[in-house]
């Protein structure tokens, strides 16, 4: 019998390292980034000719005015945005709990940023410890340990529309800051991300004299709320815990229940999710034991026959013969659910 | 040959308004902004200055200034002036004294004024044109002229 986690790039799994039977999930909204027209690109020279005709007597004259120009200035803007959805569950004891931060160059330059973290601000139930800021160096939108890596310094480069998403990642400590009271459910522990540009920083409309590309135009802080800016992800303690417990119900063909040749087993797994949160995109496999076969048309979930052909429901037999049950459950709150099916021995 | 030449000699001889009429329009041209500033009264005024330290979506002053500078009348006065790249003219934004004004969408070829202009669209039906597709602006001053005379045409832009 195997617990599924959901399918990579789904959802964000983090499975307790300790013990398989614990799971916790949070609802993940992926936020769409709105493609962004920063505007005309800094350095760019705008330039105007005016021309005129007029007539003297019989003749046709023509003057072209000056050429007046300007070089557009240099924007520094950049928007970091959560893309966690709300706060993230988290199990107390638990190492490598990542928050997901897109950075965005708004401004119209090439720009560097540098990002910091703080893990130990006030306000909050616990403190994260911080391991750092990391880069999603394999592109699948979830932290993993030792595949993406740091970002030295918390340096990032970004071209004028350009985007990153980063993983601030803390380890969840198992007690309050006094070291002794254990994280309760729903105790939260907050990470503070702070964003400069290294160009300057500053309220907004600061000037940065020949501060843009290339040296030579000048930047102009333009967030709003100036640089550097601040945004919070919070965790959020959560203790949701799944059992599955399996028996076995076996009727011989004499009206007994010895389990020899002929005789039909039918299995009930039931599935308890306890605790607060929800275990997103639970799937339960059990593959058909050695020396039986499947019994067709035998699997249920809560009383109710799935078919056991595929894609028609939320579960399925597959195989030739068959050698797997597979049943979706979706998201789960507290509560059971029982899944059924039967085998004849050979 | 010879008969070639001689007759390019004859056209210039019976064009002598051509080769000697002597420019009499001088044509400047500026881009400033407005800028918010306090007065000496602490009193906030808006105040206009030279283009600089401009960011995208900021609007731009263009004013074209005509001025007869010579010692004949000028007369059929007409500025064209194309929306500049990387802005957009501001809708109703054209100016000038004495001038009728008349904007282009189709880089210069036909002419209308403003509210009149329309553009074919996709569907092949005639829509009127939108701002942010205007390429070009023409004035054409109405009166003539006289030495010393002159005006201010111009339009505003947001740059892009």
């Amino acid at each position: 019998m195997n617990l599924q986690h959901p399918p990579p790039g789904r959802y964000p799994p983090r499975p307790h390292p300790l013990a398989l039977l614990l799971l916790f999930a949070i609802a993940f909204v992926l936020t769409t980034m709105a493609a962004l027209a920063t505007g005309t690109p800094a350095g760019t020279l705008i330039s105007n000719t005016a021309q005129a005709s007029y007539s003297v007597g019989a003749s046709s004259l023509s003057k072209s005015s000056n050429t007046s120009t300007f070089a557009v200035a240099e924007l520094i803007n950049v928007n970091v945005v959560s893309q966690d959805g709300g706060n993230v569950g988290v199990v107390p004891g638990t190492d490598d709990q990542y928050l997901t931060f897109t950075v965005t160059n708004t401004g119209n330059g090439d720009e560097s940023f540098t990002l910091s973290a703080d893990s130990a601000i006030a306000g909050d139930d616990f403190d994260p410890t911080l391991v750092g800021i990391f880069a999603d160096t394999n592109g699948d939108g979830q932290y993993t340990p030792g595949v993406d890596l740091a970002v030295p310094g918390g340096v990032v480069d970004l071209a004028a529309d350009a985007g990153v998403t980063l993983f601030v990642v803390n380890n969840i400590p198992s007690t309050l800051p006094d070291g002794v009271t254990p994280i309760a459910d729903g105790q939260t522990g907050t990470t503070s991300v702070s964003i400069t540009s290294n160009t300057g920083s500053g309220a907004l409309g600061t000037l940065i004299p020949n501060g843009g590309d290339g040296g030579t135009i000048d930047a102009i802080i333009g967030s709003s709320g100036g640089l550097p800016a601040t945004t919070d992800a919070t965790y959020t303690a959560t203790s949701i815990s799944l059992d599955v417990a399996k028996t076995a119900v076996i009727v011989d063909p004499y009206g007994g229940s010895t389990p020899i040749p002929g005789a039909t087993v039918t299995y009930s797994l039931v599935v308890t999710v306890s605790g607060s949160g929800t275990a997103v995109g639970l799937t339960i496999t059990d593959p058909i034991p050695a020396n039986t076969t499947y019994k067709p048309g035998s699997l249920t979930l809560d009383g109710v026959g799935l078919s056991d052909g595929a894609g028609n429901d939320d579960g399925e037999a597959t195989g030739s013969p068959v050698n797997l049950i597979t049943v979706r459950l979706g998201d789960m709150t507290a509560g059971s659910k029982t899944i059924t099916f039967a085998v004849v021995i050979d | 040959m010879k008969n070639l030449g001689i007759s390019i000699l004859a056209i210039l001889l019976l064009t002598p308004s051509l080769l000697w009429a002597k420019e009499v329009i001088d044509l400047t041209s500026k881009v400033e902004i407005e800028v918010v500033t306090t007065n000496e009264q602490g009193e906030q005024v808006t105040v206009r200055q030279p283009a600089s330290k401009v960011l995208p979506g900021e609007t731009l002053i263009y004013t074209n200034t005509y001025h007869n500078v010579g010692d004949d009348l000028a007369q059929n006065i007409v500025v064209n002036n194309a929306v500049p790249a990387h802005t957009s003219y501001i809708a109703g934004s054209a100016f000038g004294d004495g001038c009728e004004i008349l904007l282009s969408a189709d880089g210069g070829k036909s002419y209308a004024s403003e509210g009149e202009l329309t553009v074919v669209g996709d569907d092949g039906t005639s829509r009127p044109a939108l701002p942010e597709e205007i390429t070009h602006l023409r004035w054409i001053v109405r009166e003539y002229q006289k030495p010393g005379d002159g005006g201010d045409v111009g339009f505003r832009v947001r740059l892009q």
